[in-house]
C-alpha cells in the first residue's frame, strides 16, 4: 500500500513539478549519514552562458563535513566532475565554515547542509549536456566514516531560466566570503592587523579568523580582538608552520552589533618595519 | 638503581597531571622528546629513556579510524615498521583511546589486533588515559613521531602527504614517515620536519 502510495505520489509530482520551474537536480546518494545531489541554478544551458553547478549535502544531526582547510582532523570532499567536451568548471566555492572542535582539535566545518558549488562555462555550440560526478567525503560525528558514489544529471539545452533550486545557490552565497576593502597586515607574533573606514567597535562585536591552510595559526588557541575607530587587531597564536616572513590568508568572519555576520577574505603580508603600537 | 627508579615513577606521576595544551606546546623539532613511561601489551614496563642511543618512532593507532585502516589494508604501516627495525629502529605503536571509545583496546584486544593486522611493532602501548597522548600533543591517528638516537625529536606530522583514506594514494604521496625514518637513521636532516597530521581526532577519554 504505502508502495502504491508513493508511486502515485511521485506521478502527481511529475506533473506539478512540470508546470513549476523545473528540478533541476539529480538522483540522490543516500548514506546513513547524508544525502547528497548534483544540482543546477538555471534550468537550461545556453550555450556560452555561465550556470552553476553544486553539491548539496544535507548530513545527519551532529555529523559534519570538512571545509578547504579542514583543520586538525579529516579532509576536505572531493568532486570529479565530468562534463562534455570544452565545458569548463572553476574550483568550489567554499562558504564560510563554522568552528568545530572534534576531541584534542579544532576542525572547521559544516553541519546540517551546505552546497558546494562551480561556476560552468559551456561551449558555444551544444545539443545536450550530460554531466557526472564522482564525490568522495569523509564525514564524522564521534567517529569518521568515508563516503562516495557517483551522480549524474542531464541538462536540457535551450533559454536558460532560474531552476527550482536556485534559491539554494543564493543562500550559500550569503556565507562565501568576499575581498576584505581594509588594509591588512600580518605582525611577526601573529597579530592581525586591519585598518579602514568602516571599522569600529559598532561593526566589530566579535571577530574571529579561519586560516586557510593548516599549521598557520594554532587553531584552538584563544584569539583577542581589540577595536578601535579605523582600526581592529586580532592577537592569534603561531601555529606549526607559522612563517613572520610570509603573508598569511585565511577569512575572517566579523559579527557585528546586530549580530549579522561578514565573512572577508583576508591575504595579510608581513608587517612592515617590524612591530609597531 | 632505586633513585633512579623514582625519579621515573615521579616523572609518570607529573605527567599525568600536566595540561595537555601546555605539554604539547612545549613539543620542538631539535629539542629533546618529553621522557614518558608506559606499559605495553605483554604488561612490560617500557621508558623513552631506554630506548637512548637508538632511533624510536612513536605511532599512534585507533583500528576503526579509516585512515588508519588505509595503512593496514594496505600493509604501508607494517612494512614501515619491518623496515624501520631492520634500521635498528624501535617502533612504538600507542593506543590513546578512552574506555568506550573507538580504537580502545585492552592488552588482549591490543596483541589480537597486532596479529590480525600482521603488524611488527616494538611494543603497543595501552594509553587510555592519553597521558602519552597529551604529552606529545597527538591529535590524529595515524600521528607520527619520530626521535633521534640522542633523544632530540626530528618529526612530527603526517604518516604521507595525502589526506585521504583511499590506499591507492600512498604510493602518489610524499612518504613523509619514511623519508623521516630513513633520514635520521642515516644520521642526515629530515627535510620535511613538521607537517600536517591528518587522520580521525584521538578519542581521548573525555
Amino acid at each position: 500500500m504505502a508502495r502504491v502510495l508513493s508511486l502515485l505520489l511521485s506521478f502527481v509530482a511529475g506533473f506539478v513539478g512540470a508546470r513549476a520551474a523545473y528540478a533541476l537536480e539529480s538522483a540522490p546518494i543516500t548514506t546513513p549519514h547524508a544525502q547528497v545531489k548534483l544540482v543546477s541554478d538555471a534550468d537550461s544551458v545556453e550555450p556560452g552562458k555561465q550556470f552553476r553547478l553544486g553539491l548539496y549535502f544535507e548530513l545527519a544531526k551532529g555529523w559534519h563535513i570538512y571545509w578547504s582547510n579542514p583543520g586538525g582532523a579529516g579532509q576536505p570532499p572531493e568532486l570529479d566532475l565530468t562534463l562534455p567536451r570544452d565545458a569548463k568548471a572553476s574550483g568550489i566555492a567554499w562558504p564560510t565554515p563554522l568552528r568545530v572542535p572534534e576531541g584534542p582539535v579544532m576542525t572547521y566545518s559544516y553541519l546540517n547542509e551546505v552546497l558546494l558549488a562551480v561556476t560552468v562555462t559551456p561551449p558555444s555550440g551544444l545539443s545536450s549536456f550530460p554531466i557526472t560526478a564522482k564525490v568522495s567525503w569523509l564525514i564524522c560525528e564521534k567517529i569518521c566514516v568515508p563516503e562516495e558514489g557517483s551522480l549524474r544529471l542531464d541538462l536540457p539545452v535551450g533559454a536558460a531560466s532560474p531552476s527550482a533550486e536556485a534559491p539554494l545557490f543564493a543562500a550559500a552565497e550569503a556565507r562565501i566570503p568576499r575581498p576584505s576593502p581594509y588594509a591588512a597586515a600580518v605582525s611577526p607574533d601573529a597579530t592581525l592587523l586591519l585598518t579602514g573606514k568602516g571599522l569600529s567597535p559598532e561593526t566589530v562585536r566579535e571577530a574571529w579568523f579561519l586560516p586557510a591552510a593548516w599549521g598557520e595559526i594554532d587553531d584552538l588557541a584563544q584569539q583577542t580582538l581589540s577595536v578601535a575607530e579605523g582600526r581592529l587587531s586580532l592577537a592569534l597564536k603561531p601555529g606549526q608552520t607559522f612563517d613572520p616572513k610570509a603573508a598569511l590568508s585565511g577569512v575572517l568572519v566579523v559579527k557585528d552589533a546586530t549580530g549579522k555576520e561578514n565573512f572577508l577574505t583576508i591575504i595579510a603580508p608581513p608587517q612592515e618595519g617590524g612591530r609597531k603600537s | 638503581m632505586m633513585p633512579k627508579i623514582h625519579f621515573w615513577l615521579a616523572l609518570a606521576a607529573l605527567s599525568f597531571v600536566s595540561l595537555p595544551g601546555l605539554a604539547a606546546a612545549a613539543l620542538k623539532i631539535g629539542a629533546p622528546a618529553p621522557a614518558f613511561i608506559g606499559v605495553d601489551s605483554n604488561g612490560q614496563t617500557v621508558r623513552l629513556a631506554d630506548f637512548k642511543g637508538k632511533t624510536v618512532v612513536l605511532e599512534w593507532t585507533n583500528d576503526g579510524c579509516p585512515y588508519v585502516g588505509k595503512w593496514y589494508r594496505s600493509g604501508a604501516m607494517q612494512q614501515l615498521q619491518r623496515d624501520a627495525a631492520r634500521l635498528g629502529a624501535v617502533w612504538l605503536t600507542i593506543a590513546s583511546s578512552g574506555p568506550g571509545e573507538q580504537g580502545y583496546v585492552d592488552a588482549a584486544q591490543a596483541n589480537a589486533d597486532t596479529k590480525s593486522r600482521n603488524a611488527d611493532p616494538s611494543h603497543v602501548l595501552l594509553d587510555p588515559q592519553g597521558v602519552i597522548g597529551h604529552l606529545y600533543g597527538a591529535q590524529t591517528t595515524p600521528h607520527i613521531f619520530v626521535i633521534r638516537p640522542d633523544g632530540n625529536l626530528a618529526y612530527m606530522g603526517g604518516a604521507d602527504s595525502i589526506a585521504s583514506t583511499r590506499v591507492e594514494d600512498i604510493r602518489k604521496a610524499e612518504p613523509y614517515a619514511r623519508e623521516a625514518l630513513e633520514a635520521v637513521a642515516a644520521g642526515k636532516p629530515v627535510p620535511h620536519p613538521v607537517t600536517r597530521p591528518y587522520g580521525c581526532a584521538v578519542k581521548y577519554s573525555s
